[in-house]
């Protein structure tokens, strides 16, 4: 299940990249890579404990109009011991048609565990998740741009991990500050 | 030149940089945690109490039988830590359960004469049952029986730990995000009373009864020897209705099991068999240990040779399933002979080299053990359909006691095993 999935995200991202090498006049398509981090206080026993979580996202979707992009979005969460692997809908915007220009980004969706490592005695799953952006993007050529974006993001997630007969069970509510460096295209 | 985009965009980058600082305050995770523990919570008792809840009651149905003991067309069948079954057994196509004895912490029994020997919790008590519908307790030796601790409980006590209960004790954890591991943990592993089943010995001609390969007491002769998980209790039972305390031996941890044979006393423990000489029966003297790998391990002995099984399970830690055979003519230096791959080994009996074995939930396997080399290649038949944990062979008469009953098997004719009856398990 995993491998096919990873297997279908490079299969696809290299469709991607002949996609983008047709040039057309109206781009409908729209793709996105970001990198950045998940930054937020995991109090560990009390006491705050400020962490960054690296996370990767993809988009990819169909331009309906410059203010409105709709596609949908995958990546990775590097939570600590936790890598979440989210399947949403998002949406995508652009708010001038200038070289640099405000943009915006919503996703909301499921974040699955089942890439996560699991041990015998440990249970992962994911949760909900939504994740509401701000930016900018430079437009770097045609129907190219570098982004910037700040925005927030939530992600449900809950952990069974046992030992003997004894186990604990975590709710986990992941609350952060996502900052993403990203290429649009 | 930018004249429209700019102030925009400016704001745009303004409100970028100030986001963060606006959304740190609510970037916290939360995590709610809730750990839920497993612990064994001690139950205590009066000994007033214990006294007063040995009473005979009218007869019941099975529910979660222990071990069994049989003496003469009687019948005794432990019910766990409750008490003891009597059935008439006199036709074994149509036993009938004549009462029950409520002994609280019962899980052993022996018969002497008209008298029951059984445990208490701590105490041994002793009934007269020449008549089985009304059973008197005659005598009860106090403070005779280890708790959990391994101690034996001060006489002067008013209370002491009956047994532990498992519970669940949920935890939560509030706002912590570490992640979960091992915390705290309260209270003690207990034994699972049916993890020490019985063998059956033909005994020399007293008047005692028989009891299975997993029996804990056992009488040889003027005397009834107990073994608790560390010590061999000597009780001298001459005069029959009043059990006096004899000598306690020290054997280690882990004991299981104890048979007679032969002016010989064999202790199954969870990492060998202990052979003790009985020849003077108030005093046994410890002959040899033959250690083996971690596992319960119910002994019988016939002839020369003993039989041992080896299983693992909850109690019992080990990861081997097997039948050993071990040459004792030399009750110093036992000799391991053959070793059998078995599926669960439990509780086994021999009668005139027929090798009767319990594979608990893959029931009851009967080998003919002549040839003690070639046991394996000599099975006569195996009865499959139901659970089977400890056996007692009575010359021509089988009891099987598994989870969902007694069984009695007819096995005079070694070709023709025949199924007698059955008393079931009601839950």
């Amino acid at each position: 299940m995993r491998y096919l999935y990873l297997l279908t995200l490079l299969f696809f991202s290299s469709g991607l990249a002949q996609a983008q090498s047709d040039e057309q006049p109206v781009k409908r398509y729209m793709g996105t890579v970001e990198l950045g981090y998940l930054y937020g206080n995991n109090k560990q026993h009390d006491v705050d404990n400020f962490v960054a979580a690296p996370t990767v996202t993809l988009f990819n979707g169909i331009r309906l109009h410059r203010l409105l992009a709709i596609g949908a979005t995958t990546g990775f969460d590097f939570y600590n011991n936790l890598l979440i692997t989210p399947f949403a809908l998002g949406i995508r915007g652009e708010m001038l048609n200038t070289r640099i220009s405000p943009i915006y980004s919503i996703d909301a969706g499921y974040g699955s565990s089942f890439l996560s490592h699991e041990s015998d005695n440990e249970k992962k799953e994911g949760g909900w998740m939504f994740n509401p952006a701000l930016g900018f993007r430079v437009r770097s050529g045609n129907s190219t741009a570098y982004t910037f974006a700040a925005g927030y993001k939530t992600q449900k997630a809950e952990t069974v991990s046992s030992w003997g007969h004894s186990f604990t069970e975590q709710k986990i509510t992941f609350k952060r500050l996502s900052v993403q460096l990203g290429f649009m295209f | 030149m930018r004249k429209g985009p700019l102030p925009v965009l400016q704001q745009a980058i303004a409100l970028l940089l100030f986001l963060p600082a606006m959304l740190l305050s609510s970037c916290s995770d939360e995590c709610e945690s809730t750990t839920t523990f497993i612990v064994y919570e001690p139950v205590y008792m009066l000994r007033t109490e214990l006294k007063n809840a040995v009473k005979v009651t009218p007869a019941q149905t099975l529910k979660e039988p222990g071990k069994i003991y049989t003496k003469g067309h009687y019948l005794f069948i432990n019910e766990v830590n409750k008490g003891v079954h009597i059935v008439d057994n006199s036709n074994p196509s149509l036993p009938r359960f004549l009462s029950f004895i409520d002994i609280p912490g019962n899980l052993d029994m022996a018969v002497k004469g008209n008298i029951l020997y059984a445990d208490n919790y701590i105490d041994l008590v002793a009934f007269d049952i020449s008549n089985p519908l009304d059973v008197r307790l005659v005598s009860r030796v106090e403070n005779i029986f280890p708790t959990y601790f391994g101690m034996v409980v001060n006489d002067t006590a008013a209370v002491f730990i009956s047994e532990f209960v498992e519970t669940q004790l949920k935890q939560p954890a509030g706002t912590d995000c570490s992640s979960a591991g091992p915390g705290w943990r309260n209270g003690w592993m207990t034994f699972d009373g049916r993890s020490f089943a019985s063998t059956s010995v033909a005994q020399p001609g007293n008047s005692s009864g028989k009891g299975g390969s997993m029996a804990r007491f056992t009488i040889s002769g003027d005397h009834l020897y107990t073994v608790s998980n560390s010590d061999l209790q000597v009780l001298d039972i001459s005069n029959t209705s009043n059990p006096k305390k004899g000598e306690k031996i020290r054997l280690g941890w882990g004991i299981e099991t104890i048979f007679p044979y032969d002016n010989k006393l064999f202790i199954g423990s969870t990492t060998g068999m202990h052979i003790y000489d009985n020849s003077n029966p108030t005093s046994p003297v410890h002959l040899s240990t033959y250690a083996h790998v971690n596992s319960c391990d119910p002994v019988v002995v016939e002839g020369d040779l003993a039989w041992v099984t080896l299983r693992s399970g909850n109690a019992c830690a080990g990861f081997t399933n097997q039948l050993e055979v071990i040459n004792i003519s030399n009750p110093r230096s036992p000799q391991l002979v053959k070793t059998y791959p078995m599926q669960n080994p439990h509780g086994l009996g021999i009668d005139r080299s027929t090798l009767f074995l319990c594979e608990g939930k893959y029931g009851l396997k009967i080998f003919d053990a002549k040839d003690h080399l070639k046991v394996s290649e000599n099975l006569i038949s195996h009865f499959k359909e139901h659970d089977a944990f400890d056996v007692i062979p009575m010359g021509s008469n089988l009891l099987l006691i598994g989870q969902d009953g007694l069984y009695q098997y007819d096995y005079s004719n070694l070709k023709d095993i025949k199924l007698l009856s059955k008393l079931p398990v009601s839950r």
